[in-house]
């Protein structure tokens, strides 16, 4: 019996499954406890004065002002201390910055903004379409299996 | 991640240049980890700016799918759904699809957060960080045309064999 016969794939797949929701789990499980991160950081502000912090491609929510902007992913609205002269609202940035307790905000040592953003987005929902108009040009169903045409 | 029409171009390339059978299989095996672990996070991160009542490991617990013990396991889970003569090939073909898909992603760089490549047994994060995490928007119009050129040439291959 291979692992990949119909015998006994009820108990193969429903393990799997199970794996995949465990992996599912202990991920989350980890990224809402990671000792890193502006959430991690306001739980004990004053302890972690001056942590090193990290946001890869997160969105600008608002310009506060000429030096201070907030940006957002999972965590909505993140204060930001840092050149805000040449955003915009909608903008996708990636910043290594420092925590200041003392507000609390992230102080911006490095930040890139990503122009490009919006058309890799574009692109990504483009290809998303194509691909799910082409499924069924590329496979059928034959007694209830999927077979690859051609 | 780089978007799903490079990734889609890339693979299809990747299989349909040596002439290897299961072309589509290995193609659905590359979008899989975006489809499967980037989408429902992407669209539950953006719900969740209106709707702040869905739980953020909601968010989370699709993550693992975009990283090759994820891409293994649904993988072999997909393979089901496929006739048990041809199981083992369309696993190959879906997990080499996505295997392809994370060594595409390597590529990029993204501020030193890289992906989780050993994930659940190690949290060491790797990326080579050779292009942009846009540039690939850059080759898309030179990709694009040149899969269109190899599915037109394949096309009339197979008609010649045919045909002989």
């Amino acid at each position: 019996m291979s692992l990949f016969d119909d015998r006994g794939a009820v108990v193969r797949v429903g393990v799997a499954a199970l794996l995949l929701a465990a992996l599912g789990g202990w991920y989350a499980y980890w990224a809402l406890g990671a000792e890193q991160g502006w959430r991690w950081a306001m739980r004990d502000p004053v302890a972690r004065d001056g942590a090193p912090m990290v946001f890869p491609l997160w969105e600008v929510t608002k310009v506060v002002g000429p030096d201070h902007y907030e940006i957002s992913k999972v965590i909505k609205d993140i204060p930001l201390a840092g050149d805000a002269r040449d955003l915009r609202v909608g903008d996708t940035v990636s910043v290594l910055g420092r925590f200041d307790a003392s507000v609390p905000i992230v102080r911006v040592e490095v930040r890139e903004l990503h122009p490009l953003r919006r058309y890799k987005e574009i692109l990504g929902v483009l290809g998303l379409a194509l691909v799910v108009c082409w499924v069924p040009f590329a496979f059928r169903v034959v007694r209830g299996r999927l077979v690859e045409r051609g | 991640m780089a978007d799903l029409i490079t990734h889609t171009c890339v693979a299809y390339l990747v299989k349909a240049i040596p002439g290897r059978p299961n072309v589509a299989t290995f193609v659905l095996g590359t979008c899989l980890p975006d489809l499967l672990g980037r989408v429902p996070g992407m669209g539950l991160t953006w719900l969740r700016w209106s709707i702040p009542a869905i739980p953020e490991w909601a968010v989370y617990v699709w993550a693992p799918l975009h990283m090759p013990a994820g891409i293994l396991l649904s993988s072999f889970l997909l393979s089901f759904l496929f006739p048990e003569a041809g199981r083992r090939a369309v696993f190959l073909n879906l997990l080499g699809g996505g295997l392809l898909h994370i060594a595409v992603d390597l590529l990029q760089r993204h501020f030193g957060v890289g992906y989780l490549l050993f994930f659940p047994f190690s949290w060491w994060d790797f990326e080579l960080g050779w292009i942009g995490s846009e540039d690939t928007v850059r080759i898309v119009p030179f990709l694009v045309p040149l899969t269109a050129g190899v599915a037109l040439w394949r096309r009339r291959v197979r008609a010649r064999s045919a045909a002989a």
